[in-house]
Formats: structure tokens, C-alpha cells, sequence
């Protein structure tokens, strides 16, 4: 399966530089531009609930974040952290090569965090307790994938499709196809972006993540076999300006999870909210 | 005769000497009251700056103007090239008025008296931005 798709890549890759060297300045404004960067320092209060049980923050240090956010362009190459969504905290920064460009989408090569993963020593640490049914629990790293994202962009709104193999980058076997609409509204000085998301992971992303192997299991936890679920996402994240170099972001998420992953002794839940307010200073 | 003329030109200097102190006088009058009017005549605008999260935007913004004047008349304050009007005022020497300010550029506002049609202050309010204005389809892009 992997293979396969290494080799659709390359194949694309290919097809691509050369349809680049007939038309080496694209006429995209994006390849006009060979280098521009740009960074932030974000400061947030964070509330989140996860669907595992006992990953839940309760100390006040545990919903303040601090992060700095970089952005890079050069030639084609880019690094995003997406500001405009909850999760960019959690997840992190994109990392990508423009493929095709054109006036209304564009297709990129690229390689991110899908999922966060979760070492249950730390869990336990950080509660400051025991969770019995995390004890002995093999840590689940976090699902770094390589894939090729299709992206769509309206007048005031963008469709992005994902399809990334997980395996090449980290151990969580198997594949993700990750679809994600956002539609800015603009009322006075707000951004206001609802965004709606539809996640496929497939059935080892899962079992990877929720699934009791034979190893784990313990009085608490039988061994269980996790097969591919749905995700849908559900967010209103709103940016204002403070002053010329600070931003004011509030935002909310919903994730639900559909598929048998609620059957796993770990998941506490099928859903999970996220609510973040905070300021991001703009170098 | 002579005594007549010397009489004559004694009363005709007199009087080109009156006009020539009564105008002086009169002159340096107004002009005083002009300085006066327009060095104690203030004009101001809070908040100054209005601050967008992208350039090229439109700004909103709820600003006051606040005007002052030494003497009671009738004033207006014009937007300056537009001529619209924000507000006016009968024998008033001040007053603040807040309105709804919507640019994506720096718009200047002027107090004009309605007696002397005059402009006896400017002021202005800006309008700056976060981010630098990008094409269409990278502003999904942060640069």
C-alpha cells in the first residue's frame, strides 16, 4: 500500500517539475515571491477534553500556553502554522512543497501531525495521580504523516483535501484522508472563520491509538482491536486586532468520533472540545 | 487765506491721520482675534489610529471628536474631501461628537466656522494593520 502510494508521489513529483520547467514563473502570485517569512509568540488559556481516559488538565498551568509560531516561504517550500485553527497548539506546523499552483487551487506535497499521541507516564504525571487503567500502557507517539493535499480556495472560503500515509514518518501504521472547509466571516474588525472537518483514519491509525494488544492487556483492560473511524470537526475561531502587533484569537472545537473506538477501555468518550482564548504578538 | 489753507491742511492731516489709525487699529484688531480665535481653537480625534487586521480592509471604529473655540459662533465638522458633514452646532464654543468611523484609509476631519467660512482646525484618524495585504488566495497563508 505504502509503496504504491511512494510511487504515486513520484510519479506526481515528476509529472510536476517538469510541467514547472515549461512554465518556470508560474503565473500564481505565490512563486513570484521566492522568500518571506514570518513569526509570532502566542499566549493562550487552553481547555480541552480528549476522548482517552484521565488525559484531562486541571492545573491552572496546564491550560497556559506559550508557543512561538514560524512561518517560512522560499521557492515553492513552505512551513505554516495554520493560525486560524484551535488545534495549531497541539499539532503544530505544516510542512510543504507546492506542486501545482494555479489561480484557484492548488496541490501540494505535504507532511504534518495528524494526531497527538500521548505518553501515559507523563498523563499520569502531569494529573499528579495514578490512573490505573493507563498503567502499563505503552506510549502512542504522535501520527506524523507524508501526503498530497488538494486545496481549493473561494472567494471567502477554501476546501482542502489531505490523503497521507502515516507509516514513512512515524510509527503509527496506515492512512488518513483528511477533508477540512473553512469560510471566513468578516463583521468589522473581526475574522470570523467557521470551519467544518471530516476525518477517515484507517483501521491499524486506530487500533494504533485505542487498541489493547496482548502486551497491555492488565485486571482492567482486555485486549481489544480497533477498526477505522470517522472524525468530524466543528469550529468558530475569530481574530481581532488589539494594535498593530498584537491579535486577540478566541476559538472553539468539537470533534465526534464515529466506529467502534468508543468500545476501547481507554476511551472515556466519543467526543472531545477544545476552548482556547488568547493574543499572538506578530514580529 | 493762508490761514485758511494752513487751517485746511492742518484739519486734512488730522483726518488722513485718524483713517490711517483707525485702520491700523481695526487691522491689528482682527488679527489678534484671528489669533486668538485659531491658536486656542482645538480639534481632536480619539481614538486616532484605527487598527485593521489586514491592509486594505476597511476599519471600524467608534471615534470622538472633541472641539473647542474661544468664541461662541456656529461650527461644523466636514470629513475633508468627501465635504460630508458629521456634525454642526448653533452658538456653541464646544462640544464632542462620536460617529462611526469606516476606512480602509487615514480620513481627515475639519472644524469650519459657518460665520466666517473658515477651517479653524484639522485633524485626522489613521488607520493601520497587522498584516500586510496579500493576494486572494494566500491569505489563507499567513504571509
Amino acid at each position: 500500500m505504502y509503496k504504491k502510494l511512494m510511487f504515486l508521489l513520484m510519479i506526481i513529483l515528476s509529472v510536476s517539475s517538469s510541467a514547472n520547467d515549461k512554465k518556470p514563473l508560474n503565473e500564481s502570485t505565490v512563486f513570484n515571491k521566492t522568500f518571506s517569512w514570518q513569526a509570532q509568540a502566542g499566549f493562550s488559556l487552553q481547555h480541552s477534553t480528549n476522548i482517552i481516559e484521565g488525559i484531562e488538565r486541571e492545573d491552572l498551568g496546564n491550560y497556559f500556553n506559550i508557543s512561538i509560531l514560524l512561518d517560512f516561504y522560499y521557492k515553492g517550500f513552505f512551513i505554516q502554522s495554520d493560525h486560524r485553527r484551535a488545534d495549531t497548539h497541539t499539532l503544530g506546523a505544516e510542512l510543504g512543497y507546492q506542486l501545482i499552483v494555479e489561480d484557484d487551487w492548488e496541490l501540494d506535497i505535504i507532511n504534518k501531525s495528524y494526531i497527538a499521541g500521548f505518553d501515559p507516564v507523563n498523563v499520569m504525571e502531569i494529573a499528579d495521580k495514578n490512573i490505573p487503567i493507563l498503567e502499563g500502557l505503552k506510549t502512542r507517539d504522535t501520527a506524523d504523516g507524508i501526503g498530497l493535499r488538494y486545496s481549493r480556495y473561494f472567494e471567502e472560503s477554501i476546501f482542502s483535501l489531505d490523503v497521507a500515509a502515516l507509516a514513512p514518518l512515524s510509527n503509527v501504521n496506515g492512512w488518513v484522508i483528511d477533508a477540512f472547509y473553512s469560510h471566513i466571516v468578516p463583521y468589522r474588525n473581526w475574522d470570523i472563520y467557521i470551519n467544518a472537518g471530516l476525518t477517515y483514519y484507517s483501521d491499524s491509525v486506530i487500533d494504533y491509538y485505542v487498541g489493547i494488544d496482548k502486551n497491555e492487556i492488565s485486571p482492567l483492560r482486555e485486549e481489544f482491536t480497533a477498526h477505522h473511524a470517522l472524525r468530524t470537526q466543528f469550529e468558530v475561531f475569530a481574530q481581532h486586532p488589539i494594535s498593530k502587533s498584537w491579535i486577540f484569537n478566541i476559538g472553539l472545537s468539537q470533534n465526534y468520533y464515529f466506529g467502534d473506538i468508543g468500545d476501547s477501555p481507554i476511551v472515556d468518550r466519543e467526543n472531545a472540545t477544545q476552548i482556547m482564548m488568547g493574543v499572538l504578538y506578530v514580529f | 487765506m493762508y490761514f485758511k489753507l494752513g487751517n485746511g491742511t492742518a484739519w486734512l492731516k488730522l483726518v488722513i491721520l485718524s483713517v490711517f489709525i483707525l485702520m491700523t487699529t481695526n487691522t491689528i484688531a482682527q488679527e489678534n482675534n484671528q489669533n486668538i480665535l485659531t491658536s486656542t481653537t482645538t480639534l481632536s480625534a480619539t481614538p486616532a489610529n484605527c487598527v485593521a487586521l489586514h491592509q486594505g480592509r476597511k476599519c471600524y471604529a467608534s471615534v470622538y471628536l472633541l472641539w473647542q473655540v474661544p468664541q461662541q459662533g456656529d461650527f461644523c465638522i466636514y470629513q475633508k474631501v468627501s465635504n460630508k458633514i458629521i456634525q454642526c452646532w448653533k452658538n456653541s464654543k464646544g462640544s464632542q461628537v462620536l460617529f462611526e468611523f469606516e476606512s480602509s484609509e487615514k480620513l481627515e476631519y475639519q472644524l469650519v466656522s459657518i460665520d466666517k467660512n473658515i477651517v479653524l482646525a484639522e485633524t485626522s484618524v489613521d488607520v493601520s494593520w497587522v498584516h500586510k495585504a496579500t493576494p486572494r488566495k494566500r491569505r489563507w497563508r499567513l504571509f
